[in-house]
């Protein structure tokens, strides 16, 4: 059952200095829409200085996705100091300066604080214009794009430690929760229940709703079965990225984080997620669901708890079916999950034998011409992905945000702070700006000839030698501080058990020609190998690995600048490939002056961030002399 | 059910997966159920009962990674075909579990057998030395990430004990029907969520066996 209110325009006086609760606004009242969405912005609190509250099953409902939608919990908490000098009373009192939102990861500093500009509607003739515009019943959409400034610098709880969300991120929010909530057979409300509603009634039938309604929460990761080793075959990460925006497109409210392989999503009834598998079988796909069913109440709880305790499942097969339990003689070459039924004429004069998914992904062409022409030519490829483990994200953000609110005085035990959807979707926006200025710097520094992008998060890039991958991390590195400041802080905090940054670099360097499905098995058994949870790993395919922190990065680049002799590291490189132990002998002994001034530098700069396996990797690196 | 448990080792083993491009051969990470009896029937009878499953011990300077190029050689025009290139393993150190769910007498201490791709260039030679005997009763089958590869069907699932299947990571392996013929079969993968002996299972960094919390993992 649809409702006509649009609920994103709910918190739309926010937009404005006016008083969240009408106090102020008889003075306008000449101007004040006539819509049913207005309503919703009248009458969806219920808080105790709110004149206005819910009163139909609209507006209910819309306090409903309000609440859940919420950054943070709609009271505030005791202060923690009981002597309030007068300097103390008139900072509560004043509680300025939290209008502009706070992104936990990247907190502006003090310094910044001062120079940001207050977005808010002030003047009386940009309130009235607000209000004509609201009175025309605009669109969801059409309210986003005209007020968008606002809204993405507008925080949506103007108070001090709770100013975490945007007010874009809420109302965005709200109106998935609204239109899912919307539906009247999961989620009934008898009208009598609403029914000459008091304040206190309608506060009450809140808190049991809460208890009776029910979510489900899923993260879902979108697997494919093949092993691409043809240029042709890495079709299927064009059929992957297509797949996320047709989920996005089609289930976009249920959709609350989007990544290039996984999905948040929010839903009632399983119906909703067995229609998504459906799409994605349809291509191919299947899909790695860790979920869990939650009463309203308490799905801020769940969330906080480590997704081992969530739900999980391997998704191949629709409900009712299973896989074949044997296939022919000849199985798909590509998949290994199929019967070959299309036999495939290959270069060499024989054949390969394909299932029908498999050889339509060969015989699309490829959109990768740069990836195809440089497999004909000489020269090496650094492959980086930037994977996103959630389960850290979601521990990440809140230590982060117990730091943030550890700066006021404020009374709430740790124990109690949870957080909410809310900032889980906050960090999407943030998340992909940064995809996109990596992208964006890469192609500016190597040119747009050298970069070929196949996700969001993965890219493969032309390089001439080894030293190259070194500028490639400094440029994320650098990227990577001025995005998510906190993430590396948090990598060598003592305070933090959340350690290690949920965002990880994975760069494999290696001839064209090397089969591109190992280096897929490789970033694959990395997003689950223990050994390899530091938040940067990069691999010169045969020849070393480094397994570092993104924050020891610097310390590479800083020995980079040290002008160490490219003939002796390229030397100990060569050394280790034959024996390590006398590379061990040589980089810590006194064979040649020169090169132990060099190596003892080298050891002095990097013994902390790197072992010695590390530093052989890095010496191979730096002595390279191509 | 009882087990005999080998210790296995080879100087250079291509345990080869599907070619691929018709150039390149990558090497699995385990020793496959398919592959381990049907090395093991070759040795002691194809018509004899014999489930065997084994994996490779995460050792540092073992299993290691090379890449072999060869040509075969056309020898009725007397040149050489397209170079392929072979992934294979060096220092090899695995364990093999044979079930005792077998009509083969007795496994004597130690047996040699030939196992995976190029045997004729001289990969493949395997030793396997008998480590000890291991009973398993049915109390005794935790829930755990699977560390082998091995059918579900009913006959190998009596044969390891593999109770229950809470979350399985599915594939296909090959079963020979004949000399000639044989089909693929549904089977469990590594990181299957399962019931089943605790040597069957991976082992976390700190050396103990991985378990996923039981009861909250039910689907």
């Amino acid at each position: 059952m649809a409702r006509e209110l649009i609920p994103e325009i709910h918190d739309a006086l926010k937009l404005t200095a006016l008083e969240h609760d009408f106090s102020d606004f008889a003075d306008l009242k000449a101007f004040e829409p006539k819509t049913i969405s207005w309503k919703g912005v009248k009458y969806h609190h219920t808080g105790e200085k709110d004149k206005y509250y819910p009163i139909d099953v609209e507006t209910f409902v819309l306090q409903m996705a309000d609440k859940i939608a919420a950054g943070v919990s709609r009271h505030k908490p005791a202060l923690r100091s009981e002597n309030k000098t007068t300097e103390f009373e008139e900072e509560v009192e004043e509680e300025k300066g939290y209008e502009t939102v706070c992104k936990v990861w990247n907190p502006i500093t003090a310094e910044d604080k001062r120079k940001i500009k207050d977005y808010r509607l002030k003047r009386r003739d940009e309130i009235i214009e607000l209000l004509k515009f609201l009175s025309t019943d605009p669109s969801a959409q059409d309210y986003l794009l005209r007020y968008n400034d606002i809204l993405v610098n507008r925080a949506e709880h103007a108070h001090r430690g709770w100013n975490v969300t945007s007010l874009m991120t809420h109302s965005v929010l709200t109106g998935k929760l609204y239109r899912i909530f919307g539906n009247a057979d999961i989620f009934p409300i008898h009208p009598d229940e609403m029914k000459d509603a008091t304040k206190e009634k309608v506060i009450l039938l809140t808190e049991g709703k809460m208890k009776e309604w029910k979510l489900n929460v899923a993260l879902c990761q979108l697997k494919f079965f093949q092993k691409p080793y043809r240029v042709k075959d890495l079709n299927i990460f064009e059929d992957l990225n297509n797949l996320v925006s047709e989920i996005h497109t089609k289930f976009g409210d249920h959709v609350f984080f989007k990544a290039s392989d996984q999905l948040l999503l929010v839903y009632a009834k399983e119906e909703t997620f067995d229609a998504i598998f459906r799409l994605a079988r349809a291509k191919g796909f299947w899909i790695r669901k860790v979920w869990f069913e939650q009463n309203l109440e308490g799905i801020r709880t769940k969330l906080r708890r480590d997704m081992s305790d969530w739900k999980s499942t391997n998704v191949y097969v629709e409900q009712g079916k299973e896989l074949p339990s044997t296939l022919g003689i000849r199985i798909c070459e590509i998949c290994q999950m199929d019967e070959a039924t299309v036999h495939l004429p290959t270069e060499t004069g024989g054949e390969e034998h394909l299932c029908r998914i498999c050889a339509a992904l060969r015989r699309r062409p490829t959109k990768l011409a740069k990836y195809q022409k440089w497999q004909e030519t000489a020269g090496k490829v650094v492959w980086i992905k930037i994977s996103l483990n959630f389960d850290r994200l979601k521990k990440s953000l809140r230590e982060l945000y117990v730091d943030h609110l550890g700066q006021f005085r404020l009374a709430m035990k740790e124990e109690d702070i949870k957080i909410k959807l809310s900032l889980i979707s906050e960090f999407e926006s943030d998340y992909h700006a940064f995809l996109n200025s990596f992208r964006d710097a890469l192609e500016k520094k190597r040119g747009q000839q050298s970069v070929e992008k196949i996700l969001p998060d993965f890219f493969c890039v032309r390089i001439k030698g080894n030293l190259e991958i070194l500028n490639i991390l400094e440029l994320f590195y650098d990227l990577f501080r001025n995005s998510f400041s906190k993430f590396l802080e948090a990598e060598n905090s003592p305070k933090h058990e959340q350690k290690h940054s949920p965002l990880k670099l994975n760069l494999l360097c290696c001839d064209p020609k090397f089969p591109f499905f190992e280096i897929w098995r490789i970033i694959e058994e990395n997003e689950v190998d223990p050994t390899k949870n530091q938040g940067c790993f990069v691999s010169l395919i045969g020849h070393g690995n480094l397994n570092i922190k993104i924050s020891s990065i610097r310390m590479l680049m800083e020995a980079k600048k040290k002008a160490f002799r490219k003939t002796s590291l390229h030397n100990l490189a060569q050394i280790a490939k034959i024996s390590e132990s006398l590379a061990h002998l040589r980089f810590s002994g006194r064979f040649d002056k020169k090169d132990y001034m060099q190596f003892s530098t080298l050891q002095k700069m990097l013994e902390d961030e790197l072992t010695f396996k590390g530093i052989l990797t890095f010496a191979e690196i730096v002595g390279d002399k191509k | 059910m009882r087990y005999f448990q080998y210790k296995l080792t080879s100087n250079a083993l291509c345990m080869g997966e599907r070619m691929k491009a018709g150039i390149f051969r990558p090497c699995a990470n385990t020793i496959r159920y398919s592959q381990i009896t049907g090395a093991l029937k070759n040795k002691f009878g194809r018509d004899k009962k014999i489930h065997a499953v084994g994996f490779l011990e995460e050792k540092e300077g073992f299993n290691q990674r090379e890449y072999y190029i060869y040509s075969p050689r056309d020898k009725v025009q007397g040149k050489s075909k397209v170079p392929l290139q072979i992934e294979y393993l060096t220092e090899v150190l695995g364990t093999v579990f044979i079930s005792g769910l077998t009509d083969v007498p007795s496994f004597p201490p130690q047996i040699h057998v030939a196992m995976g791709a190029l045997i004729s260039k001289g990969f493949g030679e395997c030793e396997m030395q008998f480590v000890g005997e291991i009973e398993v009763t049915e109390d005794k089958l935790p829930v755990g990430l699977l560390n082998v590869r091995l059918p579900v069907d009913d006959v190998v699932r009596e044969a390891f004990q593999i109770k229950a299947i809470i979350n399985p990571v599915y594939g296909y392996l090959y079963k020979p029907l004949s000399l000639s013929k044989g089909s693929y079969v549904l089977s469990l993968f590594e990181n299957s969520l399962v019931s089943c002996p605790e040597f069957l299972q991976k082992r976390s960094t700190n050396g103990k066996r991985e378990r996923a919390i039981q009861s909250k993992r039910q689907c």
